[in-house]
């Protein structure tokens, strides 16, 4: 430290120090405090430090010593400023000066300090032991996952021996061999790296935790319902079961695969927009872009119940069916787990193109990015399938129920009735009051928006866009066909042909590439393009590939299916029907009847897939957006006509009998 | 017609003569054509094109908005008003595999020619040129106008047939105009000749293209109830527009269809959903009309109202919504 001008003119201004609160200080030590801030602040505004002695108390050989204090950088990264002022406080490391004393093992003579000796003499040994805690990787050796303070310690005798620390010297004479210190070695040095540690030492979950609270506000702030939305999907934690009528007459119930759920959560509001219930153990593309179109497009409608007593709570639902101007509103950012990253392609090039929304790939296994939707699986699980007979908890060590699939079966836990019981939770989910938004539903709090029009406007589809516009895959494929053959032009999809009378008799096209138009979800026909963008029409799948409506998932199923020739498809079956046949008459391996879980879930998703998407083939067809407007007959007659029609013809009916 | 405004006092005639004469009325089986302002633009346009003797123009629209009735009347119109044209309408069907001699074939049927059967293409192609060539000559016509109807059906051997009879035609000092009706599919088949180069076929009968919609607004639904109210008559002259004949009472009391315009036009919009856009085909409507005229004959009284349940009703009879749901 140099003359008293070169440290105040390098130092951080005095008005900028940390500060300390003296309330609390008793009487003689808050004089002792405060003389020496006063000290400081003349010493800092260079009043000669006689006449700071005078004014203060402080001695003026001290004040050199209290300045450097006070510049000191403490723990927190920032100067000890007044805190150095307090009186006893130690700035410093406790470092112990004197040799340790020689006592019989096992009496308490003055040791202390003695680990920081022994580190001191041996600065390696500290480096070592402090990465040994830490879990770093870069000690050339494989990490030991949460090392034991008792592992260290053994690690830590054993460097001392190859240092030659003999039978005589601290810690070999005492009883424990400074066990106790080393834990506590240990405890400060994983305290003192907070962060890293719980990274390298604790599970998951406080890993996700470690990101929040940090006192740092995120960037992304969501203030207007459908600003973002969090989708997730959830493994069910019950078993459920369909029931399953036998050749014989009877029913029974067959336990299905673990079904998974998807929801679509609004991030302000923590509305459930939409959700969908997978009959399948994963989650693909389609689900997620079905659940997108649903929170999208549809419209939600209370189901039949079957239940008794069974009741949607008054006013509850989700919003597209119970706010007026929410159906079809669109929400501007995506939060997606990043467990679904793989599915991103789709959802890119389909779903975010469609719907104009951004995408936020939260980091895998975080799951505090997306907190509504968490909370909202969390309630539905705690509510729902964590109370069923047949639940099978969160893990084999929690919650699951004794002979949860004996159970499914024997209570007869059906998918259906699950389905509703799921609804409802969800609808009154949408109407419970929720602290986090001041004691509103969040129902109330998208009308609360809703009914202020002056601030707020929901993002509509733009008039004339379709409502499937973006959801259809598109790909090419090359027309096929041979003249000599007499084979007529056609293009093949998955295994079948698809032509149409114009394709069928345009031979030219033989070898080129048209682009097609799939909707992933009904495989009976594609859109065809030529590569100039001109329109095709539709291509028919061949056979009765054209006539049950069936997704491309269940037409690759039946292809996997021929290839290992399990069934036989001739042109004059229906495949879906043959696989369908081909799924219930498959025996399980035990001596129950009927298919196994695995089957059953894929009858119950062909059955849904084919019966939900019924409505579907009411809706209207997806009108191409043209590249300029058809011409009119209308349009035609305000241009000038060159003949001038005659007056008073054909303006009378004409009869013709 | 009868004077609208003429102070009648009773009906022209009672509701007993009215039953005799039912079973012969153009409404009962719909066997009328109406001046609708859509078939009245397209003569319009239509009269143009053969006025300016212009190759042609497609028009098309989807099922049941009224395109061959249209083109029947327009043959009739053009029949009427250019007696110097040879017009003939030309209803196809399709070929189950490509031939030379189809088009001839349907060329010739249309003309009622006795040798429509002959296998021989060239034979065929002979007898379609001279038979129209002596025709035309019959009337002193330099003009030939063929109406075809549904003309997606025909395949490109088909249009490349006409093509040649057309340019046959031209040679002979015929000009020939083809006006053509067709479903949407006819826009895919004109992408298909177009990626493959065959323009000629293009130039002559698929360059104009134009939507024939239904009935578009209301404004042209309220001139179809007016042709009803005013513009018809049956018996033939007798001066009883079809309202009057099955409203007779009600008529003098000054009951008109059309005043129940903007209700009708609703219920009917509403039942043809989706597809509303194109306009509401002629069909629905006319089975709309008829179901009232029809269905209520028997309740005529001075004080007689059409009410939105007996409207919903006849529009429900047409059946409208399913076809609706059907194309959609």
């Amino acid at each position: 430290m140099g003359t008293r001008q070169e440290v105040i003119k390098d130092s951080l201004p005095i008005d900028l120090w940390p500060s300390v609160l003296d309330a609390e200080f008793d009487d003689e030590r808050r004089e002792q405090f405060r003389a020496q801030s006063e000290a400081m602040r003349l010493y800092f505004s260079f009043v000669p430090v006689g006449e700071i002695e005078q004014r203060t108390g402080v001695s003026q050989t001290s004040l050199p010593r209290l300045a450097k204090r006070c510049l000191k950088l403490a723990d927190d990264g920032r100067i000890h400023g007044f805190r150095a002022c307090i009186p006893y406080l130690r700035t410093g490391q406790y470092s112990r000066t004197t040799e340790l004393p020689h006592a019989p093992p096992g009496e308490r003579a003055g040791m202390a300090g003695a680990l920081g000796l022994v580190l001191k003499r041996f600065p390696d040994i500290e480096q070592l032991l402090g990465k040994y805690t830490k879990n770093e990787a870069k000690r050339l050796a494989v990490p030991e996952h949460k090392l034991r303070p008792c592992d260290l310690h053994r690690v830590f005798l054993r460097c001392l021996a190859d240092k030659g620390v003999g039978p005589t010297e601290w810690p070999f004479t005492t009883k424990y061999r400074g066990l106790r210190s080393i834990q506590q070695f240990m405890k400060e040095t994983l305290d003192r790296n907070f962060a890293r540690t719980t990274i390298a030492r604790e599970d998951s979950v406080a890993r996700a935790h470690l990101s929040v609270g940090t006192g740092i506000f995120s960037l992304l702030n969501f203030e207007e319902p459908y600003d973002a939305v969090e989708i997730d999907a959830y493994k069910m934690e019950a078993h459920v079961t369909v029931a399953f009528r036998t050749p014989e007459g009877l029913e029974t119930d067959l336990r299905l695969d673990r079904l998974n759920l998807i929801a679509v959560v609004d991030r302000f509001s923590s509305a459930v927009l939409a959700y969908t219930v997978v009959y399948r153990p994963e989650v693909n593309a389609d689900d997620i872009l079905k659940v997108i179109r649903d929170a999208a497009n549809g419209t939600w409608a209370p189901m039949d119940l079957t239940i008794p007593d069974l009741r949607y709570p008054k006013g509850g639902g989700l919003p597209s069916g119970v706010i007026e101007g929410a159906q079809g509103a669109f929400w501007s950012a995506t939060l997606f787990d990043g467990a679904l990253a793989h599915l991103s392609s789709a959802v890119h090039a389909r779903a975010r193109a469609a719907l104009g929304f951004a995408i936020n790939w939260g980091p895998v296994a975080h799951f505090e990015r997306r907190p509504n939707v968490e909370r909202t699986f969390n309630q539905i699980a705690r509510t729902l399938f964590k109370r069923l007979p047949s639940t099978t908890g969160a893990s084999p060590q929690s919650g699951r129920a004794d002979e949860a699939e004996r159970k499914a079966v024997e209570h007869r836990v059906r998918a259906a009735e699950v389905e509703q019981l799921l609804d409802v939770a969800f609808a009154q989910h949408n109407a419970t009051p929720s602290e986090g938004l001041s004691q509103l539903t969040p129902l109330e709090a998208i009308r609360y928006f809703v009914d202020r029009p002056e601030r707020f406007e929901f993002r509509k589809r733009p008039a004339g866009t379709p409502a499937e516009a973006g959801f259809k895959q598109y790909e090419s494929a090359v027309v096929r066909g041979d003249r000599k053959a007499g084979r007529r032009p056609y293009i093949q999809v998955d295994r079948v042909h698809y032509t149409n009378p114009v394709l069928a008799t345009s031979g030219h096209l033989i070898g080129t590439r048209l682009l097609l138009e799939v909707d992933e979800d009904d495989m009976r026909q594609v859109r065809a393009y030529l590569a100039n963008g001109a329109e095709l029409g539709f291509l028919k799948a061949h056979g009765k590939w054209g006539v049950t409506k069936h997704s491309r998932r269940t037409r690759k199923a039946i292809n996997s299916l021929i290839t290992k020739r399990l069934i036989t498809v001739t042109t004059f079956d229906d495949p879906m029907q043959v696989y369908m046949r081909h799924l219930a008459t498959q025996k399980g391996k035990r001596s129950s009847s009927g298919p196994r879980p695995k089957q059953a879930t894929e009858i119950v998703r062909l059955k849904k897939e084919v019966g939900v998407n019924a409505q579907s083939i009411q809706a209207p067809p997806p009108v191409p957006e043209p590249v300029s407007p058809p011409r009119r007959v209308i349009d035609e007659m305000r241009g000038r006509l060159l003949s001038e029609a005659p007056s008073e013809f054909f303006t009378k009916v004409k009869n013709r009998r | 017609m009868p004077s609208r405004t003429g102070p009648a006092s009773k009906p022209l005639f009672s509701a007993d003569m009215r039953e005799k004469t039912l079973g012969s009325h153009p409404v009962r089986g719909g066997d009328y054509t109406l001046p609708t302002p859509m078939m009245q633009r397209t003569y319009a346009l239509v009269r143009e094109q053969v006025w300016a003797r212009r190759t042609g123009t497609v028009f098309y629209a989807s099922p049941r908005m009224g395109k061959t009735r249209c083109a029947i009347a327009i043959r009739d119109l053009l029949r009427q008003e250019f007696p110097n044209v040879y017009v003939t309408l030309l209803s196809t069907r399709p070929s189950p595999r490509p031939s030379t001699s189809h088009m001839l074939r349907l060329i010739l049927e249309a003309e009622s020619h006795v040798l429509s059967r002959r296998p021989d293409a060239d034979l065929l192609f002979g007898n379609a040129v001279a038979d129209i060539r002596v025709k035309a000559a019959r009337i002193g016509a330099k003009q030939y106008v063929l109406l075809i109807d549904e003309m997606h059906l025909l395949n490109d051997v088909d249009l490349q047939q006409l093509v040649c009879f057309h340019n046959q035609l031209e040679l002979q000092d015929l000009r020939m105009t083809a006006i053509s009706f067709a479903q949407p599919e006819i826009l895919h088949r004109r992408t298909s000749l177009l990626a493959n180069n065959a323009r000629q076929i293009i130039a002559r009968f698929l360059s104009d293209t134009l939507q024939f919609d239904g009935c578009a607004s209301e404004g042209d639904f309220g001139s179809l109830l007016r042709s009803y109210d005013l513009a018809s008559e049956y018996p033939e002259g007798s001066g009883i527009t079809y309202t009057q004949f099955f409203f007779p009472i009600a008529y003098l009391a000054g009951f008109r269809l059309e005043n129940y315009r903007a209700s009708m036009w609703e219920a009917l919009h509403r039942a043809a959903g989706s597809i509303a856009a194109q306009g509401v085909p002629m069909e629905h409507i006319c089975l709309t009309i008829e179901e009232l005229l029809l269905s209520l004959r028997r309740q005529d009284s001075p004080d007689f109202v059409l009410s939105n349940e007996e409207i919903d009703a006849a529009v429900a009879a047409s059946k409208l919504r399913s076809f609706s749901d059907v194309l959609s």
